[in-house]
């Protein structure tokens, strides 16, 4: 057993030569196949999945390095730890459970756990494993990030021995710092690494075309028509000459991409911006479908445990374990005022599943105003379970809300809209649905994160790097922006300018000019713009 | 180290807890709207949190991160001391009383235990036998060797040995005093600092100046010697009269440690809040009793003053100029800061204590790189 305990055998946590983990107990091995078996029947659909038995001081080193406890040395994973390591000393929190999106999947637990709990961290566990492999969003990512993280590893430990270490670890703390300004839909394309290799030969492109069954060739000009054909063509032309004189192709996201391809780096620095870029867009669906995953998941280990009456296993009699596990879900979900993503995706789960049994969807029900027939409204569809698979399936965060965050659903779970005043206090101010869901949007638009976009990666024709803020009422933490665009200058070599808005709406334009500590000044939008003109006459 | 708070732990064990702020990896993210969405029962216009009593909002956006604490070995940090401080070097005295005794394994003998055998030269020894003997290409075939070998083998004579000689180190005695200031007018607050001061001095140099003895002083207006649990308890009594703590200590010159025989290093705490008459007095008694001759070091530390332009450090700072053994320094709050009227000390917020402490504590004892900054200006503000 203890040979391939931990990724087969080898000591991959270091400081210690001994093998990480522990023996299953019985009492939980005996379970497992149960609780495997209780998942399948619920129509859960997962990876081969491998359970860890782990002790706290273990799992925060797991969980430090973001459940891959192979990834390339820096001092971010130390000080993750630490900060686990003393909250739990201090019982300020535990990590039940982690689980990483691999193929195999691995489930760690934690063996201080009760035997509920562990029954339940497994159950959640392989509802997050499910919707990773059925997640329309995360198939694109790959199943074999374990080792490609370890090798990322190893090429950044041979740079530190080539280069040395405070040299790479400063790379990559830049590196870290823009490894969100990326664009999380780039993760469909193919990813290709621009290694400017000079060759003569040209690549030849095709317009795509559909897929004519066999026997059925008359159909060609009706489904790939011709002027779809020459549309594609066109474009194909266009993006040719684009590449050709290396014109930049338009605004985009992928600030990070786009430095990778493009910024004056040693062969070194993009090997290793490129490795981060891959790490950030791997983990980037994760940041996309939080809400969901996290709902499933818990939506998942309450069908198990409940509905399915797991909680009774290994215990005295059937239900003896209902108590604790209630306990555990209300640590969860509960909180006064709480709009955790775990609350909220196991009530938009539930809620969807329950509309869908009753039928109460589509226009019939829309237009019903009669107060009481809403309310018993019942057609006996049973089709929510079914509704509920489509939906981890086909959703993330930000569509779900969209199509899911009724009125109706808005008013059963008490939503709020609630501001902060001056001194402090924060007050509930209403309870208007519009205004509560388009927050709710704005909040999981782009990952929580703020749209950035690069502009002109030549701007004013001195090679200046551009960026603007689609701000829509949020402002940025401006510190932070000051770090990050010090970084940028870094990177790109030459200044680089961030245009956004102030709280009072104000258009102001971030300009970095270095990367010391006040490199970084702010102007009012329209001093920019004189200073431009100026410098253009003078 | 600088934004850790050791200073205001002692620890009794080993090790020292030391709070390190935690870093961010900065990103791009969004500021702190003050608006929000949540779930749960109430009226429009019901406060759900109350905010701060002190009226001032969450600004800026994100919360400050707590620190990390995490314990470091005392022996950890006194080496990050170490690098910073020096005391001023010993003077060799005429009558030297102790005599470190050293043993070095530089010799060798002839006979010796079989434990501290010298391969080498025994090997030395038996290839230079077999040299003059001219076997050294006689050819040997011992058992289990499947052909004949030349063989090297020491006989009793070869056999070397270490051999230790008693290096005798001539060392000076040295006597350290801490010497506070017990008046009234030391609240809690100082007491706290100059504890926390005197204590890390006094682990510092007893890690590195293995040989000191140390006498404590406490006064009022008179002075006593206690022991070093009583003088970091004591707290606050009557009036001021500096200069017993100095009379108290020359008159230990004539007694128990000898001019002649020991190195005199000084510690000197108090608020500056002296009588006038006294100051001249201190003075007086520094220029005569506290010759550089006889005291290698003498260091004095105002703490928390808010009286200034009348306080101890200042006139001594104006009357002795340029003393070499001499070093002043202040923790506490800077002049513009003082207005706050009698009876009240400015508190410091948690850094800004340690930092100057620390300060302070280079002041007195940095090295020489640092000794030009003696007259340091009190730079940093207090709240």
């Amino acid at each position: 057993m203890a040979n391939n305990k931990f990724f087969h055998g080898t000591s991959l946590l270091l400081g210690d030569n001994k093998v990480p983990g522990l023996q299953i107990p019985d009492e939980i091995k005996k379970v497992i196949p149960t609780i495997f078996k209780a998942c399948r029947d619920f129509g859960l659909d997962f990876f081969p999945t491998v359970v860890q038995m782990l002790t706290y001081d273990e799992i925060s080193e797991v969980a430090a390095y973001g459940g891959f406890p192979v990834r390339y040395p820096h001092w971010q994973w130390g000080m993750e730890y630490e900060e686990l390591q003393r909250g739990y000393e201090h019982g300020m929190h535990r990590i039940y459970e982690m689980v990483i999106n691999t193929n195999p999947c691995y489930i760690y637990c934690l063996d201080s756990n009760t035997l509920v709990d562990n029954v339940t961290v497994i159950a959640h566990a392989l509802g997050h494993n499910d919707f990773f492999k059925n997640n329309v969003f995360f198939s694109p990512t790959s199943q074999n990030m374990l080792n490609q993280l370890a090798n990322h590893g190893t090429r950044i430990r041979k740079y530190i021995a080539r280069w040395g270490k405070e040299r790479v670890t400063e790379f990559i703390d830049h590196c870290l710092r823009i490894d969100t300004l990326i664009d999380f839909s780039n993760s469909w394309q193919k990813h290709t690494f621009n290694e400017r290799v000079i060759t003569d030969s040209r690549k030849w492109k095709h317009p795509k075309r559909l897929k004519v069954e066999d026997g059925h060739d008359y159909m060609e000009p009706h489904i790939n028509t011709k002027e779809w054909n020459d549309k594609q063509l066109k474009k194909i032309e266009r993006e040719e000459i684009a590449t050709e004189l290396d014109i930049f192709k338009g605004s985009t996201k992928d600030i990070m991409r786009f430095i990778r391809d493009n910024a004056p780096l040693k062969p070194w620095q993009a090997d290793i911006i490129d490795m981060l870029y891959q790490e950030s867009m791997y983990f980037a669906p994760q940041r996309l479908t939080k809400m969901l995953n996290e709902g499933w998941a818990s939506f998942t280990d309450q069908q198990i445990m409940c509905r399915q009456g797991l909680c009774g296993l290994g215990q005295k009699t059937a239900d003896s374990g209902i108590f604790e596990y209630a306990k555990h879900k209300m640590g969860v979900l509960g909180g006064k005022y709480s709009t955790n993503p775990y609350k909220l995706g196991f009530c938009l789960f539930n809620d969807i599943e329950d509309r869908w049994n009753k039928g109460r969807f589509g226009t019939k029900y829309d237009e019903c105003d009669t107060l009481e027939e809403r309310k018993n409204w019942d057609e006996n569809l049973m089709m929510g379970k079914e509704k509920i698979f489509e939906v981890r399936k086909h959703y993330n965060d930000l569509t779900a809300l969209n199509e899911f965050f009724t009125p109706d659903f808005c008013d059963k779970y008490e939503f709020f809209d609630w501001k902060r005043m001056p001194n402090g206090d924060i007050k509930l101010e209403d309870r208007d649905f519009k205004k509560i869901k388009s927050k709710l949007l704005r909040k999981y638009a782009n990952g929580g994160l703020p749209e950035i976009a690069l502009v002109d990666p030549n701007h004013r024709g001195k090679g200046y790097m551009l960026l603007q803020h689609h701000s829509e009422g949020q402002t940025l933490y401006p510190s932070y922006v000051e770090a990050v665009m010090q970084s940028l200058y870094f990177f790109w070599g030459s200044e680089v300018f961030l245009a956004t808005k102030d709280k009072d709406g104000n258009e102001i334009v971030y300009e970095a000019i270095g990367t010391e500590d006040g490199d970084v000044g702010v102007i009012s939008r329209e001093r920019y713009e004189e200073e431009v003109k100026k410098s253009k006459n003078g | 180290m600088n934004n850790g708070t050791i200073f205001r732990t002692r620890p009794n064990g080993q090790r020292v807890p030391i709070t390190i702020p935690k870093m961010d990896i900065p990103h791009i993210v969004h500021g702190d709207a003050g608006e929000g969405v949540g779930r749960g029962k109430g009226k429009p216009g019901d406060t759900i949190k109350k905010g701060p009593q002190d009226g001032q909002g969450n600004q800026g956006g994100q919360e400050s991160a707590d620190g990390i604490v995490i314990s470091l070995d005392l022996e950890e940090v006194l080496k990050f001391l170490q690098d910073e401080l020096a005391l001023p070097d010993l003077k060799p005295k005429p009558n030297e009383t102790f005599e470190e005794e050293e043993l070095k394994y530089t010799s060798i003998s002839l006979v010796g235990p079989q434990s501290l055998i010298h391969r080498r030269r025994t090997m030395n020894q038996a290839l230079k036998r077999h040299a003059a003997t001219g076997d050294m290409n006689k050819m040997h075939w011992p058992p289990g060797f499947a052909q004949p070998v030349q063989m090297i083998t020491p006989i009793a004579n070869d056999r070397r040995y270490r051999q230790y000689k008693i290096i005798k180190k001539p060392s000076s005695n040295a006597v350290i005093f801490f010497a506070r200031d017990g008046s009234a007018s030391m609240d809690q607050y100082k007491c706290d600092i100059v504890s926390d001061m005197c204590w890390w001095t006094d682990i510092w140099i007893r890690r590195f100046y293995k040989r000191v003895e140390r006498c404590y002083i406490w006064h009022d207006t008179q002075a006593a010697e206690v022991d070093e649990n009583k003088f970091y308890r004591y707290r606050y009594g009557g009036g001021t009269t500096c200069s017993s703590a100095l009379k108290l200590i020359s008159k230990q010159f004539e007694n128990r440690f000898p001019p002649n025989k020991w190195n005199f290093y000084v510690f000197y705490f108090t608020d500056g809040e002296n009588w006038s008459n006294d100051n001249k007095v201190f003075v007086e008694t520094l220029k005569s009793q506290f010759p550089p001759e006889i005291v290698n070091f003498v260091g004095i530390t105002q703490v928390m003053a808010y009286s200034y332009e009348s306080s101890l450090k200042q006139y001594v700072d104006n009357e002795l100029k340029g003393v070499e053994n001499l070093r002043t320094t202040a923790v506490g709050a800077t002049q513009s800061n003082t207005d706050g009227g009698y009876g009240y000390s400015n508190q410091l917020t948690e850094e800004d204590r340690d930092a100057q402490i620390k300060r302070a504590i280079t002041d007195l004892l940095g090295g020489k790189k640092t000794a030009k900054r003696e007259s340091a200006p009190m730079t940093t503000g207090g709240v």
